[in-house]
């Protein structure tokens, strides 16, 4: 079978993942041992950041050289779809967070398309209310901005 | 798949209280082994869950304002995954989120990804040091927008008392050549003519300058040199702006070219000569077409030729040895413009072919203008191309789809064209 390693969250809770996902993202063999605990990811979190890893076990090695590359992928698969949707927003921020932390670059991507997502296409009404943000500026700034704004309509 | 909103919120608020619980109840657990840790114990049937996104939840308790409780890196992050439009409708949602959407980096990195954009940064930007570069976006976005739309301005240059065969542009100056056997300058902004040069005897065919010199060609047959830094300064003087004359084509000089070494002329002798742009002297006649030469062009080593005889012969500039030949265009060429890896030509035929340079082979051919296509100019994007059709047409280089089309502005054959991102003169 295959080795294990030991990981601690926060709030003291034991995680015993396969070895691969800890090689495959080199910072988790940082609190692989009895006494290290991640100081920043609970276990709720840590919980969910594993079901993702242990899911993408078996993904073709990494190639992050070329940061391009992964900014030009819009795209999140099915799997991590349904991964991502399942979860409420504080979550999806709570693993974004994590995923930075722990630099687990493809879940962090994820996230951040997500959030990207719940942007798109929306109007601005429905932006403030998605996110639930207060439009704090005055009509004569809105009406300047809007102006300011108008030529990426123009296609 | 997607179900009704109204029938999920009451589902999706017991999904969530589900999912609620079997957090907590694992969090008692002081360990989780592996084999817990499998995504179907917590959702054990997908197809209902897919549809609950939290934004579906009208819980206010729930939503948290990702840009600005992210540490700021990774809200920029998140903007690499919108476009322009979003990003700019953004920047209208909140303060906080207008600073975070108006990210210099972000917006230089949207500029980089548009291929011919990067290639022409405007150099007072790269001067300056300090550039805004959503402004820079901003104004190639509407350039674009008028490239596709073809919205412009025309001047008109009223002056010559004949035919103008040939032009060429800058920032500060339009200048032309004419039947009228003058070559005069024009300040590009007033359209104002400032210059006349005299000094052939017939129509002046071809020319082209950069800072120090100019070169043009004749019916006459010959070629003259001018000193280009001596441009706008007071007339009368007219003798020491011409530096040479260059003699030994036993017809009109079609077209000419040159680098910092050489000067390549065609004529409708039918040959191509190559001189050594200090002394004047000809170092060599190539000769091969069967049909006056009417377009020729230097790039790098090599010189490709374009004839009345249907062909386009590609040289080698150092040897004067013949390389190949561009066989396809059933009549007489008319032009040809070379950037070391496409070839491409107008035909007496009313079409324009882009050819391979390595191969040789004509990759593309666009038809559309109604008589013969007298002149081209192309970049990595589009070729604009003018003919006695009257029109000035814009293609796209990759695709072949004619993008514009300007049929009023002129009233008799399209001569010369050249272009750059703003302008088409």
């Amino acid at each position: 079978e295959n080795e294990t390693i030991t990981l601690r969250s926060s709030d003291g809770i034991e995680f015993h993942i396969d070895a691969r996902i800890a090689n495959r993202y080199t910072l988790l063999n940082n609190w692989n041992g009895e006494n290290a605990s991640l100081p920043n990811v609970t276990g709720k979190v840590l919980e969910k950041v594993l079901e993702w890893c242990e899911h993408h076990i078996n993904d073709p090695p990494l190639n992050y050289d070329n940061d391009d590359s992964r900014r030009r992928n819009f795209e999140i698969d099915d799997w991590d779809e349904n991964f991502i949707n399942c979860v409420n927003q504080d979550m999806l921020f709570e693993i974004i967070l994590a995923a930075n932390y722990l630099d687990i670059k493809p879940l962090l991507d994820i996230g951040c398309k997500t959030v990207a997502n719940m942007i798109k296409s929306k109007s601005l009404e429905e932006i403030r209310s998605t996110f639930n943000i207060v439009n704090d500026f005055t009509p004569e700034e809105e009406e300047a901005i809007r102006r300011e704004n108008e030529w990426a309509d123009d296609q | 798949m997607k179900s009704p909103r109204h029938t999920l919120l009451g589902k999706s608020r017991f999904f969530n209280k589900i999912f609620a619980k079997n957090i907590n109840d694992d969090s008692k657990d002081r360990a989780i082994t592996r084999r817990q840790l499998s995504p179907t114990k917590y959702h054990p049937n997908f197809s209902e869950v897919e549809d609950e996104g939290f934004y579906t939840v009208e819980d206010s308790a729930t939503k948290i304002d990702f840009l600005i409780k992210l540490p700021y890196e990774i809200a920029a992050y998140i903007l690499v995954f919108v476009n322009f439009q979003t990003l700019c409708r953004m920047s209208r949602v909140s303060r906080t989120w207008k600073y975070i959407s108006q990210d210099n980096e972000l917006w230089r990195g949207m500029y980089m990804a548009n291929k011919g954009w990067k290639a022409s940064i405007p150099r007072e930007a790269t001067l300056a040091g300090e550039v805004t570069w959503k402004d820079l976006y901003r104004n190639r976005h509407i350039l674009a927008m008028r490239w596709k739309k073809g919205d412009c301005e025309k001047t008109y240059l009223n002056g010559h008392s004949d035919s103008v065969y040939c032009i060429q542009f800058d920032k500060h100056k339009i200048v032309t050549g004419s039947r009228d056997k003058t070559i005069k300058f024009w300040d590009i902004k007033t359209g104002e003519c400032f210059q006349t040069l005299f000094g052939h005897e017939l129509s002046v065919l071809c020319l082209q300058y950069n800072d120090k010199i100019m070169v043009s060609g004749s019916s006459d047959k010959t070629i003259i040199i001018w000193d280009m830094q001596r441009v706008g300064m007071p007339k009368g003087n007219n003798s020491v702006i011409q530096l040479r004359r260059l003699t030994g084509h036993s017809a009109g000089v079609l077209d000419i070219c040159f680098d910092d070494f050489y000067i390549v002329s065609c004529s409708k002798d039918s040959t191509i000569k190559v001189w050594d742009i200090n002394t004047g002297t000809c170092l060599r006649t190539l000769t091969g077409h069967r049909g006056p030469v009417n377009a020729v062009q230097l790039h790098g080593n090599r010189i490709i030729s374009a004839s009345g005889d249907a062909l386009i012969k590609l040289w080698n500039l150092e040897s004067g040895e013949f390389l190949k030949d561009f066989i396809g265009h059933t009549r007489g060429l008319a032009c040809v413009q070379f950037d070391g890896k496409w070839v491409v030509s107008g035909s007496n035929d009313k079409t324009i072919k882009i050819w391979d340079v390595e191969t040789a082979q004509c990759v593309r051919t666009l038809e559309g203008h109604t008589d013969l296509v007298r002149t081209l100019h192309f970049d990595e994007d589009k070729i604009v191309s003018g003919s006695y059709d009257q029109t000035v047409k814009v293609w796209e280089l990759k695709t072949g789809k004619q993008l514009l089309d300007f049929k009023e502005g002129h009233t008799s054959w399209v001569f010369d064209v050249q272009f750059s991102s703003t302008k088409i003169v």
